[in-house]
């Protein structure tokens, strides 16, 4: 289990960053801010660097473990990295700088996943076997998740540090429980001190001409005894609490807040009171988007947007249109827009929105029609349902029960693949197409099954291995019922997604057989068996023929989406709704992030055409270049799916070329895909607007590239961070777009 | 009048040539293909069909297979590896490189392509466009198409080359929600010299479609020396003398990118350079 802990993987296979720059080069805000997380910028006088906090942090656990509740020992592990952390307050920039900068080298993690190993091999010692054979199988990859925690902000912007730590005290019983989140309070507001005192001590160097600094020590006061006044303190505490989540205390915070919604009245306030100026909020604002793009983590940082008020009014305001205007002239991959898209919302912000995804910022579209179906449809009133937050790659969540997990992607391809294998073997045969179907729906439905036991035998330990201190420290259920607000203490449960993977493919492959054996009779069963264990050795034609097939997931073939219909039902049936070991339940969810290159590279061939090895469909989208009849055919199969079936996410990306989005008809093409998707119950769509030449010339000559950005899935990359084996497959997917 | 009378018209002589394979028979043509979400071959987003055959020979045709009514097979070079045995099979060809034009659909069959995407068309305002080819070739037939496709409520286009007899523009004049004639040259010797045919009819045609207050969106190709100097001004000006607004005069960029589908046809290449 050790090597597969979310916050750990690190992302390998990346191409390694270029080393970062000296500090005493970063003498101006630009360079200095998007340095600040790539390299130590901190005052050595003021703490420790990370790795020195790293000996001291295992050493603190070890001595403390064998006599501490484990809760309190990672409190008091925290409380040290605050004290003892060395950190920056600098006048070029409007938020503090910390020695824990890299995420994926924190102290924290190195204690955790140690705690990993002992509570697996004490609690579970025969799931880590099951997990790591099914990994290697290319069956899944299935993983311990940490990654997917919202606070509950807008109570924590009424409260503060202090009004957090004042409602610890409320319910304090003297339990570790409580002692634990009173020593992760003191220790935050302390580090809080120590921001606003390293700023008054740089100010002195700046003989306090420094107007960034004298506003951050008036917020970081102001942050230290209580809640955050205005909208520049509300995205400092914004910050400080993502800080102290993630590169502290081993926990990611997967969200910035629904941002626009929740800063418009501190900014109407600020104005109206003359502390600041549309310049400066902007200023402040790049600033904050900065910090997560200095962090640059390849997964994106969610920030929500917009919505509908109850009186169904949007929730859009003149804040959002400078936020997104700060957003689009950042051009960063990170962090990444969810914008909320419903009736209310003005044509002019979604014109905004679809220009800016025309020059591929990173944004995705969610329906809120769809995502209240979908809300409401597992038990969510209609307010729960209109107030709902978006997190992950862009999943939506309940703003009181956003404390989900996302833990494996399962690769259905690969059961169809063990299908053949038998029939080649004379294992199984079926008589009919039916018969084959039910028998590969069976056994995907026996893969989930199974990965839902050994998610609940783990997950039971969430918090044996991580309490998630600080996250619980903002939410109100939790603190009052004593409950670890990850592993299982937000108040609308605590849901765990399961990820299905190569769902278009599968289906291709399945209307393949039924295609070449049962319906052409080209071959038996036990023939294609034989022929996929070659790899197509041979018969080259036929793959090409079967490759080439209309009769795909995408292009609205009334076969493929009866058959996907059919494997949905069946995978919804078996997940959906199903009680987990964290008071939540069991969700379907269609995304696929990277899976489709490592687990399609993990998967033999398939009739559909496809060679062994070769990546599949991403996403609930077509397999590459299987769409043949367009962007309309496609968003049209997906209402072959009803999306309440896959609660978790269920997401598009349609790929156009610049041509076909150009000028204004581009814009009105964009909004029609928009309204059609929606209204047959699509959730999150977003744009990838490229051609294959530019992509080829980027390839080519990275130099020229370097702002380049790829949608992934539900996040932005720079081209130039990506490998070239999924250069070649972006490019792939380009050339068979349609102009 | 219907196509017996219409031959032994006056007219029926300026598009003889229209009518010299047809026989007594109503002419269906071969479906060169189908674009779904087009969006610039009329309001909103589209479908567009192709049919295959047109009476005019422009030179710097970029749908060189369209000109032909009969089937085709084209032979990419570039693409081609030369293989051994040629599968001759444009589904298991490994490298694309050989290509059939045309193929029949009935008329049910392209309705119900059409129909695929009426979501999109209600959302946008958009609908169904029939292009070529020269569609008004096979009018009769198109007259069919077109009352089935305003039955199932679709809006409709026509990109037209308007060399057409005036009975297939009277009977498509109450079918066509909006038309999208090209008009290619306003002098007619050069007409002649560029298209192979005289640009009178098609005036006539253009002044019959005016007068009916038929919707328009006239698309102007500019070719360089062939077509971008005085010509383009006077086509301007002719229909200026119309009364067509300039937004329902749209220019259209030439470009020379279908050289390798006149090399693929075994055609000879005649378009001109675009720069």
């Amino acid at each position: 289990m050790g090597a597969s802990l979310a916050f750990g993987r690190g992302e390998s296979w990346m191409p390694k960053p270029p080393a970062p720059p000296s500090v005493a080069t970063l003498t101006n805000e630009a360079r200095y801010v998007e340095w600040k997380f790539r390299g130590d910028v901190t005052d050595p006088s003021t703490g420790l660097a990370a790795h020195a906090l790293r000996t001291n942090a295992l050493a603190l656990a070890s001595g403390l473990e064998p006599k501490e509740d484990w809760r309190v020992v990672k409190a008091k592990v925290y409380a040290m990295l605050c004290d003892q952390m060395a950190i920056d307050v600098s006048p070029l920039d409007w938020y503090p700088a910390i020695s824990i900068w890299n995420r994926y080298d924190r102290p924290m993690s190195a204690v955790v996943w140690r705690r990993n190993g002992e509570i697996a091999r004490k609690c579970y010692p025969d799931i880590t076997g099951r997990i790591n054979k099914g990994n290697r199988d290319g069956i899944w990859r299935v993983w311990k998740d940490f990654d997917h925690s919202v606070p509950v902000w807008e109570d924590m912007f009424k409260l503060g540090f202090a009004g957090m730590r004042d409602r610890v005290d409320a319910h304090d019983d003297g339990t570790p429980f409580y002692r634990s989140l009173r020593i992760t309070a003191d220790a935050s507001i302390r580090l809080i001190e120590r921001f606003a005192a390293q700023a008054r001590k740089r100010l002195g160097t700046a003989d306090g001409k420094s107007s960034r600094l004298v506003k951050q020590i008036a917020a970081l006061d102001q942050l230290a005894k209580g809640p955050p006044q205005t909208a520049y303190e509300v995205l400092l505490f914004i910050d400080l609490y993502f800080f102290m989540c993630e590169h502290l205390d081993a926990m990611q915070c997967r969200s910035l807040s629904i941002i626009d919604r929740n800063l418009w009245p501190y900014y109407q306030a600020d104005l109206a009171a003359g502390r600041t100026t549309e310049a400066e909020f902007r200023e402040q604002f790049r600033h904050f988007l900065w910090q997560w793009g200095s962090v640059d983590n390849y997964w994106g940082q969610p920030v929500t947007m917009g919505g509908t008020k109850a009186d169904g009014t949007t929730e859009y305001n003149p804040l959002s249109r400078i936020i997104l205007d700060v957003m689009d002239e950042c051009a960063l991959p990170t962090p990444k827009f969810h914008v909320k898209i419903g009736k209310s919302t003005p044509r002019e912000i979604l014109d905004k929105l679809l220009s800016m995804a025309r020059r591929n910022r990173s944004l995705t579209f969610i329906g809120e029609e769809s995502a209240r179906r979908i809300l409401e449809h597992y038990g969510a009133t209609k307010e729960e349902a209109r107030t709902f937050y978006t997190t992950g790659c862009y999943e939506i969540v309940l703003a009181n029960g956003a404390n989900k997990t996302g833990v494996g992607y399962i690769n259905l391809l690969k059961q169809v693949e063990f299908v053949l294998r038998d029939a080649k073997g004379g294992k199984f045969s079926a008589a009919d197409y039916a018969a084959f179907q039910a028998e590969c729906i069976r056994r995907m439905v026996n893969v989930c099954t199974n990965c839902l036991a050994i998610t609940s035998a783990f997950e039971q330990h969430l918090d044996d291995v991580n309490p998630a201190n600080i996250t619980t420290l903002g939410v109100a259920y939790a603190v009052k019922t004593g409950r670890d607000a990850f592993a299982n203490g937000s108040e609308r449960g605590n849901n765990t997604a399961i990820l299905i993977a190569a769902m278009g493919t599968t289906v291709d492959a399945l209307v393949a057989v039924k295609d070449l054996v049962y319906e052409k009779k080209e071959m038996s069963l036990a023939d294609l068996g034989k022929l996929m264990a070659a790899n197509w050795e041979g018969r080259d034609d036929l793959r090409l023929r079967m490759k080439r097939s209309k009769r795909k997931w995408g292009n609205n073939d009334p076969d493929a989406n009866a058959t996907a219909a059919a494997v949905s039902k069946a995978l919804a049936a078996a997940v959906n709704g199903k009680p987990n070991a964290r008071g939540g339940i069991y969700v379907l969810s269609g995304h696929s992030a990277r899976a489709f290159i490592y687990e399609g590279a993990a998967t033999g061939a398939t009739p559909d055409g496809r060679k062994a090895g070769e990546e599949f469909s991403k996403n609930m989208s077509a397999t590459m270049g299987a769409d043949t009849e367009g962007v309309t055919a496609l968003i049209q199969t997906l209402g072959a799916l009803d999306s309440r079936d896959w609660p978790g996410d269920f997401p598009l990306d349609v790929m156009l070329h610049p041509a076909t989005v150009e000028g204004d008809r581009g814009l009105a093409l964009m909004r029609t895909l928009l309204d059609v998707y929606y209204a047959n119950g699509g959730l999150q769509i977003q744009f990838v607007v490229v051609s294959a030449d530019e992509l080829r010339d980027a390839q080519k000559h990275p130099e020229k590239y370097e702002n380049l950005q790829i949608r992934v899935c539900g996040w932005n990359v720079r081209w130039n961070d990506i490998p070239k084996a999924e250069q070649d497959a972006y490019i792939l997917r380009a050339e068979s777009i349609m102009q | 009048m219907n196509r017996r009378e219409f031959i032994g018209s006056s007219a029926a002589f300026a598009v003889a040539p229209l009518f010299a394979a047809g026989g007594g028979k109503v002419r269906t043509p071969l479906m060169l293909d189908t674009k779904r979400m087009a969006i610039w071959d009329g309001p909103g987003v589209r479908t567009t069909f192709f049919v295959k055959g047109c009476p005019l020979k422009c030179i710097w045709c970029h749908n060189p297979e369209s000109i032909s009514a009969q089937r085709q097979t084209a032979r990419f070079q570039h693409l081609c590896r030369r293989c051994e045995k040629c599968t001759m099979d444009e589904a298991t060809c490994p490298t694309r490189a050989l290509k059939f034009y045309g193929k029949p659909m009935k008329i049910d069959e392209i309705v119900a392509k059409a129909l695929e995407d009426k979501p999109f068309y209600d959302s946008s305002g958009g609908g169904v466009t029939l292009s070529g080819g020269e569609p008004l070739l096979f009018w009769e037939w198109l007259a069919e198409l077109f009352t089935a496709f305003k039955k199932a409520g679709l809006h409709t286009c026509l990109d037209t080359s308007l060399y057409a007899p005036p009975v297939a523009i009277e009977a498509m004049l109450p079918l066509v929600d909006m038309w999208l004639p090209d008009y290619k040259a306003d002098d007619d010797a050069r007409h002649r010299k560029y298209t192979g045919v005289p640009n009178k009819i098609i005036r006539k045609n253009l002044e019959r479609l005016v007068a009916a207050k038929a919707k328009l969106e006239v698309r102007l190709l500019v070719v360089p020396r062939c077509t971008d100097d005085d010509d383009l001004a006077a086509r301007h000006a002719y229909l200026d003398s119309l009364d067509i607004p300039r937004a329902a005069q749209v220019e259209l960029e030439y470009r020379d990118l279908a050289r390798s589908k006149y090399l693929a046809l075994g055609m000879p290449d005649t378009m001109p350079p675009s720069t």
